[in-house]
């Protein structure tokens, strides 16, 4: 599960500096990894140094954005909490679409996710489990902080 | 209006003199054109950037906001260092265009504006 966290978080393993934790990681062509360069970026993963950008040109993954660095992070390192406070919107959504792992913290700025896959996510937000995108916007921008409407299939209290 | 040409990656920013926050999305090119302006300023033209590993270097953003001395400044990774110069960035956006990647709350202005960028491989344009 995604866990996603609103505006404040507690905790010593909160990264704010995407550029500087990501410039720790290392890629390893995963599956995910190769759709958030593409759905971000709109690149190509060329290898765990470089990629190719939507122009074709051949470059080093320290030109990636700071918005595709942080979803990677999210990817790479998910016993650490990525403040997406530098991605824009669209990272912020492809991120809470794709990834099924990891915790970031977002802000309630007011605008809603934009369901760009269409699929189920799994995404864990204060005690409950979320798998639409629907859903997650309903909670958060409506109903967050108080207690949620449960009962359709795709919210469940987990605790 | 600036627009920079002689170099092999052109610049064009079709905005007046003022403070611009550059729309909420991510891989547009604003970082590019942070870097490339970095290099044109080394050149000696009156552009200049500045983004958040200058801070944590201890380059006092004061070193870019002095008014009248540049054309174009660009602010990158506002996010992080959000408050800071505010004072002379108001100043500043009298004589230049001052470009700022700032995706969560802005308050050094209740004035700025919105600008979108777009990025080509030997082009970078701001309106």
């Amino acid at each position: 599960m995604l866990t996603v966290y609103v505006d404040t978080v507690n905790g010593n393993n909160i990264v704010r500096n995407v550029e500087e934790q990501f410039a720790k990681i290392k890629l390893t062509g995963s599956e995910i990894e190769r759709k958030l360069i593409s759905q971000i970026e709109q690149g190509t993963y060329n290898d765990e140094y470089s990629f190719i950008d939507r122009f074709g040109y051949k470059l080093y993954n320290t030109e990636l954005s700071t918005g595709c660095k942080a979803a990677l992070c999210v990817v790479r390192c998910p016993e650490l909490i990525i403040d997406l406070i530098e991605c824009g919107l669209n990272a912020r959504d492809i991120i809470i679409g794709l990834c099924k792992d990891g915790n970031v913290l977002i802000q309630e700025n007011g605008v809603t996710i934009v369901d760009y896959f269409e699929q189920p996510i799994d995404v864990k937000i204060d005690k409950y489990r979320i798998t639409s995108v629907d859903r997650l916007n309903k909670y958060i921008f409506s109903e967050r902080p108080f207690e949620p409407v449960v009962s359709s299939e795709d919210i469940e209290c987990i605790g | 209006m600036y627009r920079l040409g002689k170099y092999s990656v052109e610049i064009i920013v079709n905005l007046e003199n003022g403070i611009y926050v550059f729309d909420n999305e991510s891989a547009t090119g604003k970082t590019r054109l942070c870097k490339v302006l970095r290099e044109y300023q080394a050149y000696g033209e009156k552009v200049a950037s500045y983004t958040y590993n200058d801070k944590l270097l201890g380059v006092p953003i004061e070193e870019i906001l002095v008014p009248e001395k540049y054309e174009v400044i660009l602010l990158d990774r506002y996010d992080l260092y959000e408050g800071y110069g505010k004072e002379l960035i108001n100043k500043c956006a009298r004589h230049s265009i001052i470009l700022v990647d700032c995706k969560d709350k802005f308050t050094v202005t209740n004035e700025e504006d919105w600008c979108s960028i777009e990025l080509k491989p030997h082009k970078i344009e701001v309106n």
